[in-house]
């Protein structure tokens, strides 16, 4: 079962409530308990006083003793009464302790000697408990003093005895009210637990509906403060800080949707409105010629763009994984060099390449020679005319290190951070120059996605240094490759 | 009319400045932000197509530019962003008029007669003065009933005549409006034209071109102008 907040404040609740009350009511009982034995006890012994003062008086041990006897000193109707002389004789016994053993033998050894003895005994027929207290008494004949009293003295004990049942109903009774207070607590604290946790659990409830009501498209927590309590701040805080990180993912989702819109419209809004144009009348064949080679430029460069935002997409969605094998570096770089060979032709740009130790990575072909044509279209495409981009390949121990640097102007300071990012572009007016500021974030991301990174050297100053570290590359030597 | 059009994009540029000078009109392309601004300051134009994302100067920055100056030229924006505050944003900012990209070529030679009808103050796209009828929207025109076959230029300027018809254009006007700003010629030019024109619409009836000689020339008749007949 899943643990409930409601629950768990129920249960402790009750489980303190029945604590506290079964300790207070045990405390009372124990008291009360305490309380009428030693109200007993000083009854028992106020009576064996008497009793025994009576004895002393009449200076013998053998008198009648009456136990209706309507005199003040009489013990009550309750008390059982037992004179043993020290000999051992029974000198007298109320009718209900005839055929008990002496009582004063169930009493421990230990307490021979002593002057007052107080015991419980049990007595079989009827079985009952009693309390019996045992006064030893000194009966001295005439008025000489007890302690010369010599032979003539008569020593007895007088017990008097009262049955322990009154007092252990009692108890009992008081133990079940007790018990009923305590289980009436119990409930009772059930009960208002019950309404304490709903009251208690409330604000979270509340904070449950606010949360439902915030909108994926805008996600704000639309709470006042002061409506929420202290305690849950900590999710209140963690929540505000989710919905921020959210709303600038969004906010950045929306411009980069925007910019998408803005690269994919514009060429479609030339070629549509070439086409359208060219069918409003009836032109030379040499004009239509020309009209579709101008609509096929432009869909080649939107097709190349429509590619570029789905390799970012299927970048972002994890699709495509590489296609680990040994890869020859060199083969790669060739590959790359000649995929943006036409381009550094138009622009009047030369390729060279320099390889130091090893030439065989364990990497994607494919990937690689994205990442590569993709640093180097950029590096041509910002390289004066007739200037120059170098490869340079090298290994630094297991990995892989590939720069592309151009003599370009560079890239700005202002502009450093944000050459990754995408439709990130030299001149924030976006001239519509074919570039669309994909290739950088697609080559970073494919590159990271072979366990590498591609990064921009600041302290390259002749132009703009990309750098590429790729691990998993063998030193072997470069006759062994080809 | 005269139109400016500020379009980066070199091939949307191109196929719009085309489109717009075969449908008759006389067209400026700048091809960023400041020259158009440039333009647009020194130029006499009776609309401006403006792209909203330019280099140098972007279509906002150039309209609150515009409004500062109060410039009088209708600006219909084109823009590939659809949001809604974008567009309210251009509109706020003094465009008449939007277009999202990508759009058909023919909404956009609609709503640019729409933006001239209004600069003009015409409710309608007809124009009638005595006799002669002046379909802006089809570039035809008619006199008692008979279609006058014009030239592209010929009816730009008969267009020109007609929307400011009794009163006097002068031939520098004339010529601002009928020829490019890079274009060469004199303004002997217009008085060719307007030889030519007259010999469509005024020959063996009664003539509605009239010459004031040192101000230049202008469209005299009762003009009656009929709002319903945009429609037919």
């Amino acid at each position: 079962m899943r643990p409930s907040l409601r629950r768990r404040l129920l249960t402790l609740s009750a489980a303190a409530t029945l604590v506290v009350t079964g300790r207070a009511s045990a405390s009372i009982w124990l008291m009360m308990r305490l309380s009428l034995q030693q109200a007993l006890d000083q009854t028992l012994h106020a009576e064996a006083e008497a009793l025994a003062s009576r004895l002393e008086e009449e200076g013998r041990i053998e008198f009648e003793f009456e136990i209706a006897n309507a005199d003040n000193a009489a013990p009550g109707r309750d008390t059982l009464i037992q004179i043993v002389a020290d000999d051992g004789r029974s000198v007298f016994s109320s009718p209900k302790l005839a055929g008990t053993r002496q009582l004063l033998e169930l009493a421990s050894q230990d307490a021979r000697g002593a002057h007052v003895l107080w015991f419980n005994a049990r007595v079989p027929a009827p079985r009952h408990d009693l309390r019996v207290v045992a006064l030893h008494a000194v009966a001295a004949s005439g008025n000489e003093s007890r302690a010369s009293a010599g032979e003539n003295a008569c020593r007895a004990w007088v017990l008097v005895a009262r049955s322990l049942q009154p007092l252990h109903d009692t108890l009992r009774r008081l133990a079940g009210v007790l018990a009923l207070i305590v289980m009436a607590a119990g409930a009772a604290a059930l009960l208002l637990g019950h309404f304490v946790a709903r009251a208690g659990t409330a604000p979270i409830r509340a904070l449950a509906r606010d949360l439902s009501c915030v909108h994926v498209q805008r996600p704000e927590l639309t709470i006042a403060c002061s409506a929420v309590p202290v305690e849950l701040d900590p999710i209140v805080n963690t929540v505000e800080q989710l919905l921020e990180r959210i709303r600038l993912e969004l906010e950045r989702q929306r411009q980069l949707t925007a910019d998408v819109a803005h690269d994919l419209r514009t060429p479609l809004a030339g070629v549509r409105t070439l086409l359208d144009v060219c069918v409003q009348r009836p032109r030379e064949n040499l004009e239509y010629v020309a009209t579709i080679q101008k609509a096929q430029a432009a869909l080649r460069q939107l097709s190349e763009l429509v590619e570029n935002v789905l390799a970012l997409a299927r970048l972002d969605a994890a699709i495509d994984q590489p296609a680990w094998e040994m890869v020859s570096v060199p083969e790669v770089v060739a590959a790359a060099i000649a995929m943006v060979h036409p381009l550094a032709i138009a622009r009047g740009v030369t390729l060279r390449t320099n390889y130091a130790g090893t030439d065989v990575a364990r990497s994607d072909r494919n990937m690689l020679a994205k990442i590569l044509s993709n640093l180097l279209t950029n590096a041509v495409e910002h390289s004066p005319a007739s200037g120059s981009v170098l490869v340079d390949v090298e290994a630094a121990a297991d990995s892989l290190r590939i720069t592309v640097e151009d003599h370009g102007p560079g890239i700005p300071p202002a502009l450093r951070d944000r050459v990754f990012e995408r439709f990130a572009r030299g001149d924030a007016a976006r001239p519509g120059d074919g570039h669309h500021g994909l290739g950088l974030p697609i080559a970073r991301g494919l590159a990271r996605l072979l366990g590498g990174d591609v990064q921009l050297d600041d302290t390259y100053t002749g132009g703009s240094r990309f750098v590429v570290t790729l691990p998993g590359a063998v030193s072997r030597p470069v006759s062994l490759a080809r | 009319m005269k139109l400016l059009l500020v379009e980066d994009d070199e091939l949307l540029g191109s196929a719009l400045a085309q489109g717009l000078r075969e449908a008759g009109y006389t067209l400026d392309w700048a091809r960023d932000g400041e020259m158009g601004w440039y333009q647009l300051r020194t130029g006499d134009y009776d609309g401006v197509i403006l792209d909203w994302m330019l280099p140098k100067l972007n279509g906002l920055e150039l309209l609150r530019r515009r409004r500062r100056t109060n410039g009088l030229a209708p600006v219909l924006m084109l823009t590939a962003r659809d949001s809604t505050t974008d567009l309210v944003t251009g509109l706020d900012t003094g465009a008449d008029d939007y277009l999202v990209k990508p759009f058909e070529f023919a909404e956009l030679l609609a709503r640019v007669r729409v933006l001239l009808r209004h600069r003009y103050a015409h409710g309608s796209s007809v124009i009638r003065v005595a006799d002669l009828e002046v379909d802006l929207a089809r570039r035809e025109a008619r006199r008692a009933g008979k279609p006058i076959e014009l030239t592209a230029r010929e009816f730009s300027l008969l267009e020109l005549l007609a929307l400011r018809a009794n009163q006097v254009v002068s031939r520098i006007d004339i010529w601002n409006k009928l020829y490019e700003t890079n274009e060469d010629g004199t303004s002997n030019v217009v008085d060719v034209y307007i030889s030519y024109l007259r010999r469509k619409i005024d020959r063996g009836r009664k003539p509605l071109i009239v010459t004031r000689r040192g101000q230049g020339y202008m469209l005299q008749g009762t003009p009656c102008v009929h709002p319903s007949a945009g429609a037919s």
